[in-house]
């Protein structure tokens, strides 16, 4: 019987008898196909055309903000303070910026920077969600309204930011080498050459990072650092290209098996990254991490920076903002 | 091989087991709805509604599951509806169970000879008591292994989920794993876990049949 | 195209296995058959991501270090391993025991009879099932994506990098999908039906 063999067999098919069912369905399904690419298209032109429209209906149903009216107008900033708490994408592969502990906690540089930024707004650390999001989400996250802004540690890029908005920076970041223990190795100036593989977070740049500092090794793209680092841990890699803080944290967390490389490099800026064209999102969020970095809550700022890095933050001196 | 690592991982597996139970049963609920109303549609439907629901099963069908998730995923958002992110992800593999329980149904209906109809029409029965009473009591033990089937396709399906962010078993292990750097027992532990579940699903489905069988 | 390459290198491997798992299955030996029917029951019960991840970060640390590529191979061979040798296993008991003894009654030996009468005829029963697989199989070949292998999904996520038209781009990954699951499976229509007509 015909259903019994389907029971071991995992696809149910049109079988050859429905040979005439099977090219009506065949055009019915490049229909479906087309008509989703149509609809798709026509949808998102007009998103890219005027990038400080929105349609995309926040949950509250009320208009993008046109006027300058109070903040709880309307926009993200409305959005969020009527919701009464944030949507905070990020990812759990990332320590010490962003990950979680043997709790199952998120924690972190970044969970806890946006745990004040939380505060700012509702007085409430806790009034927050975090959204574990690979690093190749964060963009279409951003794009479809999935969350309020992302902190992963991303860093900023002249292309990203034709794609979404960044803050000023929150922390400004250098990169460096994870190496296996047992590596003759000290730092990058000596991981030149086709016989090095180097594990790299996969991203457009990767390649021409890497080359930039150790020309013509191989490079292995993974979809999130930790994935990297593990690379290296299995052999794949002689090394993994993360950021200085994690390969600091990895050497300390796993000093048998791991350590890091002597001498950091590539500077580059960590910010918050948001969805293109909402002005007073991005404005609050600016005003509000100069504030923690150099203003009022420079104190809860500098305890943040101190538990994870193990230092100050440069202070801030009085006078001229210059 | 360092078993006390997974002892460790189980505060975060525990929750990503429960949710991967939890986007199954939704999913199948879902499932199960669109696909009976698709596979009554398929059969009796007027012809423009049946091509539309072979076109929805055939794309479906010839798609990967992967870029079906994806597609629908941030397709909802696209057309200017904002869900939660749990729903939408259970719509999403809800229209791969459903697009497959219509063909389950179909097949099932179609199956019953037409000599049990004609019986009920004979006895002055009517199309919905003739459906409900006769047609589908008979359906329901031929589909069940197929439908079994299914929900242990679901049960895998939603480890898939954990690429839109979705904290069930696949990405909890994920993140232990990348806490602790040791893949091996992680992940035996979390193959065991599914493998568990679908046992047991797949032992009840057969103890169901028995129930059904004539 | 790499999906191809990747759903093509598995589909001959996988079928490979299944036969072996197959025969395997139904030996005698308790040992055999029981070892055999716990890798179908285990890989049919667990997702494919979960084996890429295995295979991909898992091996390395037994010494066995894959490609990418590779590795996809594997974990996609491994899975659909299980399903074939399902389908195998059917298709052999489907060919009656008159053809096996028809065999001895030549002389031929056990796997003689195996290789030139029953499976070549269990082939043309299973060659439906077979063809759904290895649509399958292209389609699961989309997760090797996870393990960053550079084939049609990847190019999706790539690409999400660069543009605002997430769903534009998804949708032409899409049909291009469709387009692939559909010429395969208008070609093994094709085949048999040429296959009917040779027996």
């Amino acid at each position: 019987m015909v259903e019994m063999k389907e029971h071991t067999v995992k696809n149910v098919q049109p079988s050859s008898t429905n040979s005439r069912v099977s090219r009506k369905s065949f055009l019915a399904a490049s229909a479906a196909a087309l008509g989703t690419l149509a609809t798709a298209c026509s949808l998102l032109k007009p998103e890219s055309a005027s990038p400080t429209s929105q349609p995309v209906a926040p949950d509250t149903g009320q208009a993008p903000a046109v006027a300058a009216g109070t903040q709880t107008g309307g926009g993200k900033l409305g959005q969020v303070l009527t919701r009464g708490k944030l949507i905070v994408g990020t990812d759990s592969a990332t320590p010490p910026f962003c990950f979680k502990d043997e709790a199952g906690n998120w924690t972190g540089f970044d969970i806890d920077f946006a745990k004040e930024l939380a505060t700012g707004l509702f007085d409430k650390p806790d009034a927050i969600e975090f959204v574990d999001e690979k690093p190749s989400s964060r963009i279409p996250n951003l794009q479809a309204d999935k969350v309020d802004f992302v902190i992963q540690a991303m860093t900023i890029t002249m292309q990203r930011a034709q794609l979404v908005n960044f803050t000023v920076p929150y922390y400004r970041d250098a990169i460096n080498l994870v190496l296996p223990k047992k590596s003759q190795y000290d730092n990058y100036t000596q991981l030149k050459g086709a016989n090095y593989k180097i594990a790299i977070l996969q991203n457009r740049d990767a390649e021409d990072t890497v080359h930039g500092y150790m020309p013509d090794t191989q490079v292995l793209q993974f979809e999130t650092q930790a994935a990297a680092v593990l690379a290296v841990e299995s052999g794949r890699a002689d090394g993994a290209l993360v950021e200085h803080p994690m390969a600091m944290y990895m050497a300390a967390q796993n000093a048998e098996k791991f350590k890091a490389g002597n001498q950091a490099f590539g500077p580059n800026n960590f910010g918050l990254a948001i969805r293109a064209g909402d002005w007073q999102w991005l404005y609050w969020l600016n005003t509000s991490i100069n504030d923690l970095v150099t203003g009022l809550r420079y104190p809860q700022f500098s305890t943040i920076y101190k538990t994870w890095f193990g230092e100050a933050p440069p202070a801030p001196k009085p006078g001229s903002p210059a | 091989m360092d078993v006390t690592v997974v002892v460790d991982g189980w505060r975060l597996m525990g929750p990503g087991l429960a949710m991967t139970l939890l986007v199954s049963v939704s999913v199948m609920i879902l499932g199960l709805g669109i696909g009976l109303l698709g596979g009554l549609t398929l059969l009796y439907g007027p012809r423009l509604m049946r091509l539309v629901v072979r076109g929805y099963v055939d794309f479906v069908r010839g798609t990967p599951l992967l870029v079906l998730i994806f597609l629908i995923f941030y397709g909802i958002p696209a057309v200017g509806i904002p869900v939660p992110n749990f729903v939408a992800a259970v719509i999403s593999l809800g229209a791969f169970a459903g697009a497959q329980i219509s063909e389950l149904v179909r097949g099932g209906i179609s199956s019953i000879p037409r000599g049990q109809t004609d019986a009920a029409m004979a006895l002055g029965m009517t199309f919905w008591p003739r459906l409900t009473q006769v047609v589908i009591p008979q359906a329901v033990a031929r589909t069940l292994p197929p439908l079994v089937n299914t929900t242990v396709e679901v049960v895998k399906g939603s480890s898939l989920v954990s690429l839109v962010s979705i904290v069930e078993l696949t990405l909890a292990t994920e993140q232990v794993v990348q806490r602790v750097q040791r893949p091996v027992p992680l992940y035996i532990a979390a193959a065991l876990m599914y493998f568990v579940v679908n046992f047991i699903v797949s032992s009840g489905g057969r103890r169901l049949e028995r129930r059904f069988a004539f | 195209m790499v999906t191809l390459e990747l759903s093509i290198v598995a589909l001959i491997v996988s079928v490979l296995i299944g036969i072996g798992v197959a025969y395997a299955r139904l030996s005698p030996f308790r040992a055999v058959s029981g070892a055999a029917t716990a890798y179908v029951e285990f890989v049919r019960n667990i997702p494919l991501l979960l084996i890429m991840f295995f295979v991909y970060f898992g091996l390395p640390v037994f010494q066995v270090t894959l490609t990418e590529r590779l590795a996809a191979v594997l974990a996609l061979s491994l899975y659909s391993g299980a399903y074939m040798t399902e389908i195998f296993r059917a298709g052999i008991l489907a060919i009656g025991r008159g053809q096996v003894e028809a065999g001895q009654a030549l002389g031929l030996t056990g796997f003689q009879i195996s290789r030139t009468v029953v499976l070549p005829q269990a082939f043309r029963v299973v060659l439906p099932a077979l063809g759904n697989q290895f649509i399958s199989l292209i389609k699961d070949s989309s997760l090797a994506v996870a393990i960053s292998v550079r084939e049609l999904t990847y190019a999706a996520v790539r690409i999400n990098d660069i543009s605002w038209r997430i769903v534009e781009v998804y949708s032409v990954i899409a049909g291009m999908y469709l387009v692939v699951t559909y010429a395969v499976a208008f070609g093994l229509r094709g085949l048999e039906g040429a296959l009917r007509k040779r027996s």
